[in-house]
C-alpha cells in the first residue's frame, strides 16, 4: 500500500517535471522577431532595390559596441534609407563584449553585424559571406579601390567587410576640407586664467609649462591640468616627436619596426611628464580615474585651468560652461607645441558590416550598403538631407543648419550613427564647421599628421604567440605608465622605465619585433 | 528578584551597544550614501566632499534616468518575472523536495545525483545559450522563469526540511484517506511559510537583479527588463574617446552619478518588500500542530 502510493507519487512528479520541460518549449514568442533570434522578421517579398512601394525587408543587425548611442532604426535618415533601399534594420546593441563571442559560438547570428573587435573572427567564409563574391553575383558596379580590399582582405585573400571612417593618403590630398575625426589630441586653457596671469604667450612646451606654474602659485585649491584618462600621452609625445599611431610601432633608423616603448624619444617624454608630476602640476589620481566623465567633472566644475582630451574639447567645454552659466570660456592650446611635433594616422579604418550566413537576404543587404557606399548615401548618413540640414558651400564643403556635435540633435535625427559603410572624408568634412576651434585644430592636426596604412594592417592574429606578447607588453606599459611618471624622483622614473623594458624584452619583445617587420615588408610589398 | 547591575555588566553591555551600533552604521551607511548621491548633481559630486547631505540638490539624474521611454515596459517585465519567476521556483522546488524527501522513494539516488551533478557543474555561457536555443526559449519571456524553476541550493534545504517534519505528520494524514497531493498542499505547504517566505524573498530578488538572461538570450526590445536598461544607461554614458565629440548637455548628470540612481531604483523595491516577509522569519511556527 505505501509502497504502491510512493510509486504513483513518484511517477506524478515525474510526469510534472515532463509536463513542464515540454511546456518549456511553447513559449510564446512576444514581439515582432521569429521565435529564433537573429532571423529577421520574414517578409513575405524579398526583392530590395530601390523603393518599389513594397513593404520592406527587415533585417536583424547587431551592433558590438555597448555604448551605441542609437538603439533603434528611427528617424528621418532611418526612413529615407529605408526607401531608398527597401531595407530596414532591427537593431540590437550589446550589452558587453562578450555577447558577440556567444552568438558565433553557438552558430545563431543575426543578419547582419556591425564590429571592430570580432573583425578577424567574422571575415571566415563559414559566417559570413565573402562581399567579392556578393559584389560579382548581386552588385557588380558596387565599386571598391583597391586599398580598401586590400587593408580589409582576410588570410583567404578575400574581404567580408569594409571598415568606415578610412581614407587613402590620394583621398585626404584631394579633399583639403576634409579633416581629421576627434581621435586628435587636443588641450583646452581657461581664458579667464590666462588673462588674470597676464596673457603669457603659449608657443612652446617650456611656455605651457611655465603657465601652469603660475597657475599652480596662484590658485592652489586648482588643478592646473586635469587629463582625460584615454588621452594622457598622446598630446605631449607628439610635442616630443615620438612618431607612433595605434599600432604602436614606428621604424627605427635600422629600417626595422620596434615597439613605441623603445622610441629614441620615449625617455624624455617619461622624464618630462615625471616633472609635471614633481611640480604638482598633474595629479595623482588622474591615473586612477575609473572613467572618462571624470576630468570633465573637474574641467566643468572649475576646478581645473586645462584640460587634456581631444581636438574639440574646447569647443565641448564651451558648451558645458555656457549651459551650467559658468563665466569663462576655454581656447584651444597650437596642436604644435614645437617643430618636431608629428601625429601618425596608421588606421584602417573603425569598424565595419558583416553579412552573416544566417541572412536569408544576402542580395539585399550588399545593396543596401552599395546605397551607404554611394556619395548620395554617405552624405546622407554622415550629413543630413541636402537642402534641409546642409548646403554645399561653392569652395567645397559642406555647411550645416545645425551643431554636428549636439549630440542629443545628431542622435535623435540619426545622423552619423548608421555609417554601417562610410569613409573618413564623408567624416571629416562634417568636422570642418569654419569659425569653430575644433576645426582649427583639425587643420592643425592635419598639417602635421602622417598617413602610414601599412602599419595598420600588422596586427598579430587572434590566439597568436605574438598577440600574446603584444597583450602582455601593452598591460605592462598600462601598469608601468603609472609608476614612471608618479615616481618620487627623475632617477626612479627612469629606473622605472628601464625595468619596463628590460620586463618588456623579457615577454618577448624583441621577436614581435621581428615579426613586425616581417609582416611590413610583406604589406609593402602589396600596397605596390 | 531585583536586578542589580554591576560594573560588569555595564562593560558588557557597553561594549555590545558600542559594537553594534558600528555594525549598524558599517552596513547602513553605505546605502545612505548612495542615495543621499543620487539626489545631488553629478558634476557637483565629483568635486568630492560629501558625506551627510546633499550639497546640490536635484532630481536631475532620476529626470534622466526615467527619461527613456522603454522604462516602463521593462518594469511592467521585471514585475512580472519577479514574481511568476518566484512563485514558479518556490512551487517547482518545494514539490521536488517533497518528493526527494520521501526515503522510499524509488530511484531517489538516482534524482539525487542529477540535482549534485548539476549544482556542481555547468556547461557554460555556450552550451547553455545552445540548449536555450533548442528548447525555443530564445527571445520569449519564459527564458526568464523556466530555467530557473529549480533552484537547487533551496531544494536542498526544503529536503531536510521536509525530513526535519514530524513523520506523524504525513502517516495520520495517510490513515485519514489523504494522498501526496493533499498531504502537500493542505498540510506541507501551511507549515513551511518561513521556508516559502525565505525562497520567494531569495528567488524573487535574483529574479529582479537578473540581466544577462535579458541581454544575450533576449533581442526584442519589448522584453527587456529594468535591470537591463540600467546597463543600457550605464553603457551609453561610456562613450569612447576616439568618437565623435560630444556635447556634454546642460545636465549635471554624468556616469557616476548615473550608476548610484541605478542603484538606488534597483535595490528600493527590494527594500521595501523585505519588512512584510520578516513576519515569516519566526521559527515556533510547528508548535501546536502534533500532539505527542
Amino acid at each position: 500500500m505505501r509502497m504502491a502510493n510512493t510509486k504513483s507519487f513518484a511517477a506524478a512528479a515525474l510526469s510534472v517535471v515532463l509536463a513542464l520541460v515540454l511546456l518549456a518549449g511553447c513559449g510564446t514568442n512576444a514581439g515582432n522577431n521569429g521565435g529564433e533570434t537573429g532571423n529577421a522578421a520574414k517578409t513575405g517579398d524579398g526583392s530590395a532595390g530601390a523603393s518599389t512601394g513594397k513593404k520592406p525587408v527587415e533585417l536583424s543587425m547587431f551592433i558590438d559596441f555597448p555604448w551605441y548611442p542609437v538603439k533603434e532604426w528611427k528617424g528621418p535618415i532611418a526612413d529615407m534609407i529605408t526607401e531608398k533601399t527597401g531595407v530596414k534594420l532591427n537593431i540590437t546593441v550589446s550589452t558587453d563584449d562578450n555577447q558577440l563571442p556567444v552568438m558565433i559560438a553557438s552558430g545563431n547570428l543575426p543578419d547582419l553585424i556591425f564590429t571592430a573587435n570580432q573583425v578577424d573572427r567574422l571575415s571566415n567564409s563559414n559566417l559570413s559571406y565573402p562581399w567579392d563574391d556578393l559584389i560579382n553575383k548581386y552588385a557588380p558596379d558596387f565599386k571598391i579601390d583597391p586599398t580598401r580590399k586590400l587593408v580589409n582582405s582576410a588570410p583567404d585573400g578575400k574581404f567580408y567587410t569594409v571598415r568606415n571612417a578610412f581614407a587613402t593618403q590620394e583621398e585626404w590630398n584631394a579633399n583639403p576640407f576634409a579633416l581629421g575625426n576627434d581621435g586628435n589630441p587636443g588641450v583646452a586653457v581657461r581664458t579667464d586664467i590666462l588673462k588674470a596671469l597676464g596673457n603669457p604667450q603659449i608657443k612652446t612646451v617650456d611656455d605651457f609649462v611655465n603657465v601652469l606654474e603660475k597657475v599652480k602659485a596662484k590658485y592652489p585649491d586648482m588643478v592646473p591640468l586635469i587629463m582625460d584618462p584615454n588621452w594622457m600621452e598622446q598630446y605631449f609625445k607628439a610635442q616630443f616627436g615620438v612618431d607612433v599611431g595605434g599600432t604602436e610601432l614606428y621604424e627605427g633608423d635600422d629600417n626595422k619596426l620596434h615597439m613605441f616603448i623603445t622610441h629614441p624619444k620615449m625617455l624624455e617624454y617619461y622624464k618630462f611628464m615625471n616633472s609635471l608630476y614633481r611640480k604638482g602640476l598633474i595629479i595623482g589620481e588622474n591615473f586612477a580615474f575609473s572613467n572618462d566623465q571624470i576630468d570633465d567633472d573637474y574641467a566643468n566644475s572649475g576646478k581645473a585651468f586645462a584640460h587634456m582630451h581631444t581636438v574639440s574639447i574646447a569647443d565641448t567645454d564651451n558648451l558645458a560652461a555656457k549651459k551650467s552659466g559658468k563665466p569663462y570660456t576655454w581656447q584651444m592650446l597650437p596642436t604644435a607645441l614645437s617643430p618636431d611635433a608629428v601625429l601618425v594616422n596608421d588606421g584602417i579604418g573603425f569598424a565595419g558590416t558583416f553579412i552573416t550566413k544566417s541572412n536569408k537576404h544576402p542580395e539585399e543587404s550588399i545593396k543596401f550598403l552599395q546605397y551607404l557606399a554611394s556619395d548620395e548615401g554617405k552624405k546622407l548618413v554622415m550629413w543630413g538631407v541636402e537642402g534641409k540640414q546642409w548646403h554645399m558651400d561653392p569652395k567645397g564643403y559642406p555647411v550645416f543648419n545645425y551643431n554636428p556635435n549636439d549630440g542629443d540633435y545628431v542622435n535623435s535625427q540619426g545622423l552619423k550613427w548608421y555609417y554601417f559603410y562610410s569613409d573618413a572624408i564623408a567624416e571629416g568634412l562634417r568636422a570642418y564647421v569654419p569659425g569653430t576651434q575644433t576645426t582649427e585644430a583639425l587643420l592643425e592636426t592635419k598639417k602635421i599628421t602622417k598617413i602610414r596604412p601599412v602599419l595598420g594592417l600588422i596586427h598579430a592574429p587572434a590566439d597568436s604567440e605574438e598577440q600574446t606578447i603584444k597583450t602582455k607588453i601593452d598591460d605592462l606599459v598600462k601598469n608601468q605608465r603609472a609608476k614612471i611618471i608618479l615616481a618620487k624622483t627623475e632617477q626612479e622614473a627612469v629606473q622605472a622605465y628601464q625595468d619596463m623594458i628590460n620586463t618588456a624584452q623579457q615577454y618577448g619583445m624583441g621577436k614581435y619585433e621581428q615579426w613586425a617587420t616581417e609582416q611590413y615588408a610583406q604589406k609593402k610589398d602589396l600596397m605596390k | 528578584m531585583l536586578s542589580r547591575r554591576n560594573a560588569e555588566d555595564w562593560m558588557v553591555d557597553s561594549i555590545i551597544h558600542v559594537l553594534l551600533i558600528l555594525v549598524i552604521i558599517t552596513t547602513a551607511y553605505p546605502f545612505y550614501y548612495v542615495f543621499m548621491m543620487s539626489f545631488n548633481a553629478g558634476t557637483d559630486s565629483t568635486i568630492g566632499g560629501l558625506y551627510l547631505w546633499p550639497r546640490v540638490l536635484t532630481l536631475d539624474n532620476y529626470a534622466k534616468f526615467f527619461s527613456d521611454a522603454n522604462w516602463f515596459k521593462a518594469l511592467e517585465v521585471t514585475v512580472a518575472r519577479t514574481i511568476i519567476g518566484a512563485f514558479l521556483g518556490v512551487v517547482f522546488t518545494l514539490m521536488m523536495a517533497y518528493g526527494l524527501s520521501a526515503k522510499d522513494l524509488v530511484f531517489r539516488r538516482l534524482y539525487f545525483t542529477l540535482v549534485i551533478i548539476a549544482m556542481y557543474f555547468s556547461g557554460g555561457l555556450i552550451p547553455y545559450y545552445v540548449v536555450l536555443r533548442s528548447l525555443h526559449l530564445l527571445n520569449t519571456f519564459s527564458v526568464y522563469v523556466i530555467p530557473t524553476m529549480l533552484n537547487t541550493f533551496f531544494l536542498l534545504i526544503a529536503i531536510s526540511f521536509f525530513r526535519d517534519l514530524p513523520a506523524e505528520l504525513r502517516e495520520s494524514a495517510h490513515i485519514d484517506g489523504a494522498g501526496e497531493v493533499t498531504i502537500f498542499s493542505r498540510i506541507m505547504i501551511p507549515v513551511s511559510k518561513p521556508l516559502i517566505a525565505t525562497m520567494g524573498l531569495f528567488i524573487g530578488v535574483g529574479q529582479w537583479n537578473s540581466w544577462v538572461d535579458s541581454a544575450y538570450f533576449v533581442q526584442n526590445n519589448d522584453l527587456r527588463t529594468l535591470t537591463y536598461r540600467m546597463i543600457e544607461i550605464i553603457n551609453s554614458s561610456k562613450v569612447p574617446a576616439n568618437s565623435v565629440a560630444y556635447a556634454a548637455g546642460a545636465s549635471t548628470v554624468t556616469g557616476y552619478s548615473l550608476e548610484l540612481t541605478a542603484l538606488v531604483v534597483s535595490v528600493a523595491p527590494i527594500l521595501c518588500v523585505y519588512p512584510f516577509l520578516q513576519k515569516y522569519f519566526v521559527h515556533g511556527i510547528m508548535l501546536g500542530s502534533v500532539k505527542e
